[in-house]
C-alpha cells in the first residue's frame, strides 16, 4: 500500500501519544531516587552520620576520641536566613563544610554540577534554584543576608532542592561577623571510618557522647519519647530503613497513563486508518478479484499495519527519549529533588514501543474487516457501504446520558460516595455514543447556512462514524485543560474560604529585628485611610518570674502556647472532639481585637481574659496554658494553667502561627508571667497588622507592596500570598491540551481531505474559486475542533464538579475541625474560552492554509 | 418466409383482402420494405395451398382472405421458435474491404474511415428519424432501433478493422507486381 | 459567432524526448443550437480536448474562444468564473457531491457564483423540471440511481442561463434506454439555443448530435455532415 503521505501521518499519529508515554515513564523514573541513591543523598559515602541534638557547639574534640585510628569527621553548619529577593520572600539555606565538597565523604551528600568546589575563604557554590531566584552565575558575587560570596561553582544536595542553598568553603562563615542574629549551628558530622572498624561499638562509643544527659532516649524504659537513637546518630542501614518508596503509587500512575495512552492511540490510528480507506479497499479489491485468498489479504493489511507501527513507535520512543534528555536538568523545579542520570528502562520502553505497534496492527484491522465484508465488485469501486443512520445504539447512548445524569443528581443529593461517580461515567459515556446521533441531526438542520459550512456539516454527518474517533480523541485531550482549570481554581477558593489571614489584613514584616520603619507604615495609612495599624507581640514566658524553664525558642523562657480541644461535625450533624491543638499566645490591646474583627471581646479583654478570634475558638469558657519544658526534648506532659477565655469575632482565622489567634491584654499578661516578646514559631514572624477593615483591592495591594518594595529588608503579605496559585499548572495544561487538540485536528483534516479530492474537482469543474475550496477545509477543520470542544468542556467540567460534592462529603466526616466542608466549583472561564473559542479558530485557520489544489482535469481522468 | 408469416399475422388480426394486406404491411413497417402486390397474392396462394388461409366468398371481386386453424398454430410456432439466421448474405462492405487489404494503390484505413463516416450519417439520419417521431407506436421504434443497432456494429466492428489494421502489417500481397497503377482516392 | 471556437490548438505534455502530444493543430467551432459529437478511440485526445474547451487545461499553442473572448490567457480564477457562469460539465460518473442534496448540486455553480440560496434553488427546480426530476430535489446522490445522478448533473450544467455544455461519455455507465433519454435531454438543450460537444464512443449516441468529429492520435481525421431530411431513407411510394 504505497502512499508516502499518508502512512508518514499514520506515523505520526501513532509516534505522539507514545513519545508522550515514553517521556512521562522516564522522567518519572529518572526523578524516583533508588535506594543507594537516597542513602548517598543523606549521607554522602560516611558509614554515620551524627545529628546534634543542641544547638550549640559540638565537641568534635571529644566524638574524635572515641572514633578508631583513620576515621574522618566532616562537620557541616548551617545558617538559615530569610530575606526578599527580587519582590519574593526566599529561605535561603547556607552550609559550610569543613573541607571541600569535592573530597570524600561529601561527594554524593553534595553533587558538583559545574564549576568546581569552593577551596578559598569566600567562595561559594550555588544550586541551580539560588541561579533562578537571585540570578546569578558562575563568576559572580552572590550577597546573601549581607554576607558576599564569590561564586565558583553550582553545587545541590540531591535530596533537598525546595529551597535556595549555597555551600561555602571551609571557614567561611566568620560566626562572630555574621550580620543576623539567627544562629550558625552544626547541622550535622559525617564519620568516615576506616575499613574494618566495627560499626556498631563505635556507634555505642558515639552514643554516649552525643547524647545528652538531659535526653530521654526512646526505648524499652520509655517506649513514647520523643527522640530515638536513630535520630541522632544514623547508619546506612537505619537510613535506608527510612526510604519510603514511592514506587508503588508511581506504578499506579504510569499504569493509568497507559490505559489513557492505549485508548489515545487506538483511537488516533482507527482514525488514521479509516481514512484513506477507498485506496486500501481498492488495492484489497484487485487482490480479491485476481484470486488472492481473504486471509492472504488481512495479513498482508496487518502486516502493512504492524509495518507502521512498527516505525511510528520506534520514532515515538526516540522521541520521548530525546525529550526526557532535554527536559531532566529541569526536573527539580517539580520534584525537589536533583535528578541523576536519565534512567532507561528498558521494559518500559519496550513495553511502550510494543503499545504502539498493538494498536497501529489492531487499527489495521477495521479496513480488512471491512474489506472481507464487502464483494470483490464494490471493493474494487470501493462502493463503503453508506454510512447507515446512526442506529439504536446512539439513541441508546442518548438514553444511557439521560440516566446518568438523573443518577448523578440523586447521588449528589443524598451525598452517596458511588452514585454521583457512575452517573457522571454515565452521562459522558453515552453522550460520546450519541455523538453520530447528533450530528445526523446538525446534517439536516443545515440546510440554512452558506455552503461551506453545510458541506462540512453534512460530510461530518455523514462520515459520523469514522469522524467520531477523531473527535473522541481531541475530546479526550481538550477535557484536561477544563479539568485542570476548575479543580484548580475551585481548590484555591476552596482554600480562600478558610481566611488564613482576613481579606483585609496586611501583614509587615522583616528579614531583620527591626520594625517597620515610621515612614513607610505612615505611607501605608495614607493609602489605606481609615485602617488600623497595630503591632504584634508574642507572649513570652518570663524566665525570671517562671524558674527553672529552659526556653528553645525566642523569649527567656520560650512562647506561650494556648492549647484547645478541637471538636468536629459528624454527617448529623453532631459535634465531637476530634483532638487537640496548640496555637500560639499573642499580647495585644483593644486596637489588636478592632483589627482582628473581634471587638466584641474587648470587654473580656480588659477584665483578664484570654480572648480567642473566632467561634469555636474557645470550649466552655477556658483555655489551659502548658507551661514551658524544664528540659530539651521533654515530652508534653507538664504542668496546665487554666485561664477562662472567650471566643469573639465572627470570624476564626486559619493562620494562628502569624496572626494573633489568641489575645491576651499586657497586665493579664504579667499577672501570669508573661512577656512581649521572641519571634514566632514559624518563620517569617510578622511584627504589624495593618487591617482596612474593607476587603482589600489588586490596587490597594499593589499599592502597598510598592511602598514597602522601597524599603529593602521589608516584606508585606496579603491573604492573596498565603494562597496557593495553580496558574502554571493551568497554563501549561492548556497548552499542552490545545497543541495535541489541534494536531488530531489537522491530522484528520488532512486525511480527510484526501477521501474529498473527488469533491473539491467536482468544485473545480463547476467553477469554484480557490477561496471556497479553502473555506471548506476551514469550516471541517473548525467543526471537528468545535465538535471536540463541545463535548470536552461538560465532560471535564462535570467530572471535578461531581468530585468537588465528594469531598464535601469526605471532609463532613473527617477530623479537621477548622477545614471548610464547603467545597466551591468554579466555572474555569478562562480555559473554556480557550477550548470553545480558540481552538476552533486556530484548527480552521490550519485548515483554511493547509488546503491544497487538487488536479484541476481529475473528473477527467480515470480515478485513482 | 417471414413475408409470409407477417401477412398471417395480420390476418389473424382480421380477415382481409390482399390490397389492404400489402398496405397494412407497409403501413406498419414505416415503408422500409415495400412489397408488391403480386408478391402479397403469390405468398397468400401459397399460404392457401398449405392450408393455414382460406379464401373467403364474398360480394367483390376481391378476394377475401382468412385464417384457419392450421395458421392460427403455425403463427404461434413462429412467435415462439427464436429466429434462427442462415447462413450470411454477401455484404458488399465486407467484400470491398477484404479485397482492399494488399493493393499498393489503396489504403484500406482510408476505406474504413469513408465507410465508417458514412455508416454515421446514416446513423444520425435514423436517429433523427426517431427524435422527430414521438407519435409512432412501438413497434416503429422496434425496427428502427434495429437499424441503429446494425449501423453501429457496423461501426464498432469497423472500429475492429482500423485497430487490427494498425497493429499488423498488411499482407503481402503475392500477385506479380503489375504496372504502377494509378493512386485511387476515396470520396468520403 | 461561434460559441466555442477552437483553432490550430496543440497540446503537448512533457518536454523532449518524453514529449507526448495530445492533440494536433484540431480547429473545431460550435454554434449555439448545434450539438457536436466527437469520436475517436482511447488516447486520441478527446479528454484533452474538452478539458481545454472548458479551461480546465490550457493549450501549448492555438486559440480557444468561447462566445467570442479568448479563454487560454486567462487567469485561473477567471476561468473558474466562466464554469461557473458560462460552461457546464457532465462527466462520465461521480458527478455530485454527496454532502448535498440533488437541488444543491444543480445550484451549485449559482451558490458560488455568490446567487441566493433561494434564488438559487428557484433556478435549480427550474432546471430540474426541465430534465423531468423535480420530485427528486431534496434527495441526496447516494439515493439516487444512475440515470437520475446524470440527470441532475446535466440539470447543474444547464442552470440559469449557460451557454455551452461539455459532456464527457455522460452514458458511459447507463444503460442503453436510460442513455438515449440522456441523449434526448442533450439534444433538447441544443434544439433550444445551447451550444454542445459531446466526447463518446458509441456511435449510437454520437448519432444524435448535428456534427460528428472524428480524432484520432490528436488530430481531427474526418467530420460527418448535418443530416438531410430523413425521408431520404425511405423508399418513394
Amino acid at each position: 500500500m504505497r502512499a508516502p503521505g499518508r502512512s508518514a501521518l499514520i506515523v505520526a499519529m501513532i509516534a505522539f501519544p507514545i513519545a508522550a508515554l515514553t517521556l512521562g515513564a522516564t522522567l518519572i523514573r529518572t526523578s524516583v531516587p533508588t535506594l543507594e541513591e537516597y542513602v548517598t543523598g543523606e549521607m554522602g559515602s560516611a558509614e554515620l552520620v551524627v545529628h546534634p541534638a543542641t544547638a550549640g557547639d559540638v565537641d568534635t574534640a571529644a566524638i574524635a576520641s572515641v572514633l578508631p585510628r583513620g576515621s574522618q569527621v566532616v562537620a557541616i553548619h548551617q545558617w538559615n536566613h530569610t530575606e526578599v529577593v527580587n519582590g519574593s520572600l526566599v529561605y535561603a539555606t547556607v552550609w559550610e563544610t569543613s573541607i571541600p565538597i569535592d573530597r570524600p565523604p561529601l561527594p554524593g551528600l553534595y553533587v558538583l554540577m559545574a564549576g568546581r568546589a569552593p577551596t578559598r575563604t569566600g567562595e561559594a557554590a550555588v544550586d541551580p534554584r539560588v541561579v533562578d531566584v537571585y540570578r546569578v552565575s558562575v563568576g559572580d558575587d552572590i550577597a546573601v543576608g549581607g554576607r558576599t560570596f564569590h561564586i565558583v561553582g553550582i553545587a545541590a544536595r540531591p535530596l533537598q532542592m525546595s529551597s535556595p542553598t549555597l555551600v561555602v568553603a571551609p571557614g567561611t562563615l566568620d560566626r562572630a561577623a555574621v550580620a543576623n542574629s539567627d544562629d550558625v549551628f552544626v547541622s550535622s558530622l559525617l564519620v568516615d571510618l576506616p575499613k574494618n572498624a566495627d560499626l556498631a561499638s563505635t556507634t555505642a562509643r558515639l552514643a554516649k557522647i552525643v547524647v545528652g544527659s538531659d535526653v530521654r532516649l526512646r526505648g524499652k524504659d520509655a517506649p513514647d519519647a520523643d527522640v530515638s537513637l536513630q535520630d541522632l546518630i544514623a547508619t546506612r542501614d537505619n537510613s535506608a530503613a527510612s526510604f519510603i518508596n514511592d514506587a508503588p503509587v508511581l506504578t499506579g500512575v504510569s499504569f493509568a497513563g497507559t490505559t489513557l495512552a492505549l485508548f489515545a492511540t487506538g483511537l488516533i490510528a482507527a482514525a488514521a486508518f479509516g481514512v484513506g480507506i477507498r485506496r486500501q479497499l481498492r488495492m484489497l479489491g484487485l487482490v480479491g478479484a485476481t484470486g488472492g485468498d481473504p486471509r492472504h489479504v488481512r495479513a498482508v493489511v496487518l502486516l502493512g499495519g504492524t509495518s507502521l507501527g512498527i516505525v511510528g513507535a520506534g520514532i515515538g520512543v526516540a522521541l520521548g527519549i530525546a525529550g526526557a534528555f532535554v527536559a531532566t536538568p529541569y526536573l527539580y523545579r517539580f520534584t525537589d529533588r536533583l535528578p541523576g542520570a536519565v534512567v532507561l528502562h528498558a521494559p518500559t520502553l519496550l513495553g511502550a514501543a510494543l503499545l504502539g505497534v498493538v494498536a497501529a496492527t489492531l487499527s489495521a484491522l477495521w479496513p480488512a474487516r471491512i474489506a472481507a465484508r464487502m464483494s470483490t465488485l464494490d471493493a474494487l469501486a470501493a462502493r463503503l457501504p453508506p454510512s447507515k443512520p446512526p442506529g439504536r445504539l446512539a439513541g441508546r447512548g442518548l438514553i444511557v446520558s439521560t440516566i446518568g445524569a438523573a443518577v448523578t443528581a440523586a447521588g449528589m443529593i443524598r451525598k452517596d460516595d458511588v452514585l454521583p461517580a457512575a452517573g457522571s461515567v454515565m452521562m459522558v459515556g453515552g453522550f460520546l455514543v450519541a455523538v453520530p446521533l447528533l450530528m445526523n441531526l446538525a446534517g439536516r438542520l443545515a440546510a440554512r447556512m452558506p455552503m461551506a459550512s453545510r458541506l462540512a456539516v453534512r460530510d461530518t454527518a455523514r462520515h459520523g462514524r469514522r469522524t467520531a474517533t477523531a473527535i473522541a480523541a481531541a475530546a479526550l485531550a481538550l477535557m484536561a485543560p477544563v479539568s485542570v482549570g476548575a479543580l484548580s481554581l475551585s481548590e484555591e477558593a476552596h482554600q480562600a474560604q478558610y481566611q488564613w489571614i482576613g481579606k483585609d489584613h496586611i501583614l509587615i514584616g522583616t528579614t531583620g529585628s527591626e520594625t517597620a520603619p515610621r515612614e513607610m507604615l505612615t505611607k501605608i495609612r495614607d493609602a489605606l485611610p481609615d485602617s488600623i495599624t497595630v503591632g504584634i507581640n508574642f507572649a513570652a514566658w518570663d524566665a525570671g518570674v517562671r524558674k527553672g524553664t529552659a526556653g528553645t525558642d525566642g523569649g527567656d523562657g520560650g512562647l506561650a502556647f494556648v492549647e484547645r480541644t478541637v471538636f468536629s461535625v459528624d454527617v448529623r450533624g453532631h459535634s465531637f472532639a476530634a483532638g487537640w491543638e496548640s496555637a500560639p499566645l499573642f499580647i495585644g490591646g483593644a486596637d489588636l481585637l478592632r483589627a482582628l474583627h473581634a471587638q466584641d471581646g474587648i470587654h473580656a479583654l480588659e477584665s483578664g481574659k484570654i480572648v480567642g478570634i473566632g467561634p469555636g475558638s474557645v470550649e466552655a469558657g477556658v483555655v489551659r496554658l502548658p507551661l514551658p519544658p524544664t528540659a530539651a526534648f521533654s515530652s508534653s506532659d507538664g504542668e496546665r494553667i487554666e485561664v477562662s477565655a472567650v471566643a469573639a469575632g465572627a470570624t476564626s482565622y486559619g493562620n494562628r502561627e502569624q496572626l494573633p489567634g489568641y489575645v491576651i491584654s499586657k497586665d493579664a499578661a504579667r499577672r501570669l508571667g508573661l512577656v512581649p516578646g521572641g519571634s514566632g514559631p514559624v518563620s517569617p514572624s510578622f511584627q504589624t497588622l495593618v487591617a482596612a477593615l474593607r476587603p482589600l483591592t489588586k490596587d490597594q495591594i499593589r499599592d502597598v507592596k510598592e511602598i514597602a518594595a522601597a524599603y529593602p529588608g521589608m516584606f508585606v503579605q496579603t491573604l492573596a500570598d498565603f494562597l496557593p496559585q495553580f496558574r502554571t499548572a493551568r497554563a501549561a495544561a492548556t497548552g499542552a491540551a490545545a497543541l495535541i487538540a489541534l494536531g488530531i485536528v489537522a491530522i484528520t483534516v488532512a486525511l480527510v481531505a484526501s477521501e474529498s479530492r473527488r469533491d473539491h474537482a467536482i468544485m473545480v469543474a463547476v467553477g469554484a474559486p480557490p477561496r471556497v475550496r479553502r473555506r471548506i477545509a476551514a469550516a471541517r477543520a473548525g467543526l471537528i475542533a468545535l465538535l471536540a470542544s463541545v463535548i470536552a468542556v461538560p465532560a471535564g467540567f462535570l467530572s471535578i464538579a461531581v468530585i468537588q460534592f465528594s469531598r464535601a462529603d469526605l471532609m463532613v466526616r473527617s477530623t479537621c475541625a477548622q477545614c471548610s466542608t464547603h467545597f466551591p466549583i468554579v466555572i474555569p472561564v478562562a480555559a473554556i474560552s480557550i477550548v470553545l473559542l480558540a481552538v476552533p479558530l486556530l484548527a480552521s485557520g490550519w485548515g483554511w492554509l493547509a488546503s491544497r489544489r487538487p488536479k484541476s482535469n481529475m473528473m477527467l481522468q480515470p480515478l485513482q | 418466409m417471414s413475408v409470409a408469416m407477417s401477412l398471417l399475422a395480420l390476418l389473424d388480426e382480421s380477415p382481409n383482402y390482399g390490397l389492404q394486406l400489402r398496405n397494412l404491411f407497409e403501413e406498419r413497417t414505416g415503408g422500409v420494405w415495400p412489397l408488391n402486390v403480386g408478391q402479397v397474392y403469390t405468398t397468400l396462394a401459397r399460404l392457401e395451398r398449405d392450408g393455414f388461409v382460406r379464401r373467403r366468398p364474398s360480394d367483390a371481386d376481391e378476394k377475401l382472405y382468412e385464417m384457419l386453424p392450421a395458421g392460427r398454430r403455425r403463427l404461434r410456432e413462429w412467435f415462439a421458435t427464436p429466429t434462427r439466421k442462415d447462413a450470411p448474405e454477401r455484404d458488399a462492405l465486407v467484400l470491398k474491404l477484404v479485397l482492399a487489404l494488399g493493393r499498393s494503390d489503396l489504403d484500406a484505413a482510408d476505406v474504413i474511415q469513408a465507410e465508417r463516416k458514412a455508416a454515421v450519417e446514416l446513423l444520425q439520419q435514423y436517429t433523427k428519424l426517431k427524435r422527430d417521431g414521438t407519435e409512432h407506436d412501438l413497434g416503429w421504434l422496434f425496427l428502427l432501433d434495429s437499424l441503429i443497432f446494425q449501423a453501429e456494429a457496423r461501426v464498432r466492428w469497423l472500429d475492429m478493422c482500423e485497430e487490427r489494421l494498425t497493429r499488423t502489417q498488411q499482407p503481402k500481397s503475392n500477385r506479380k507486381p503489375s504496372r504502377p497503377r494509378e493512386r485511387i482516392e476515396v470520396k468520403s | 459567432m461561434n460559441v466555442l471556437q477552437m483553432t490550430d490548438v496543440t497540446r503537448i505534455h512533457g518536454a523532449g524526448h518524453t514529449a507526448v502530444t495530445a492533440l494536433r493543430d484540431v480547429t473545431l467551432g460550435v454554434a449555439s443550437g448545434e450539438l457536436v459529437a466527437v469520436m475517436g478511440p482511447s488516447g486520441s485526445g478527446k479528454t484533452t480536448l474538452l478539458s481545454i474547451a472548458g479551461g480546465l487545461d490550457r493549450p501549448t499553442a492555438g486559440s480557444v474562444e468561447v462566445e467570442g473572448a479568448e479563454i487560454s490567457a486567462l487567469r485561473p480564477s477567471e476561468l473558474a468564473r466562466l464554469r461557473r457562469q458560462r460552461i457546464g460539465y457532465v462527466f462520465q460518473q461521480l458527478n455530485l457531491i454527496d454532502g448535498l442534496t440533488a437541488a444543491e448540486n444543480v445550484s451549485l455553480p449559482l451558490e458560488l457564483d455568490g446567487v441566493g440560496r433561494k434564488q438559487a434553488r428557484q433556478a435549480a427546480l427550474t432546471a430540474m423540471s426541465a430534465v423531468g426530476i423535480e420530485e427528486l430535489a431534496d434527495r441526496y446522490p447516494q439515493d439516487l440511481s444512475g440515470g437520475e445522478q446524470q440527470r441532475v448533473a446535466i440539470a447543474r450544467a444547464t442552470v440559469g442561463k449557460r451557454s455551452l455544455l461539455l459532456a464527457d461519455e455522460p452514458t458511459g455507465a447507463l444503460d442503453s434506454i436510460t442513455g438515449e433519454s440522456v441523449l434526448r435531454l442533450l439534444r433538447g438543450h441544443a434544439d433550444a439555443g445551447g451550444a454542445s460537444v459531446l466526447v463518446t464512443h458509441d456511435a449510437r449516441f454520437a448519432a444524435w448530435a448535428d456534427r460528428v468529429v472524428f480524432l484520432r492520435d490528436g488530430r481531427v481525421v474526418d467530420e460527418t455532415n448535418t443530416p438531410e431530411g430523413p425521408e431520404s431513407l425511405l423508399v418513394p411510394r
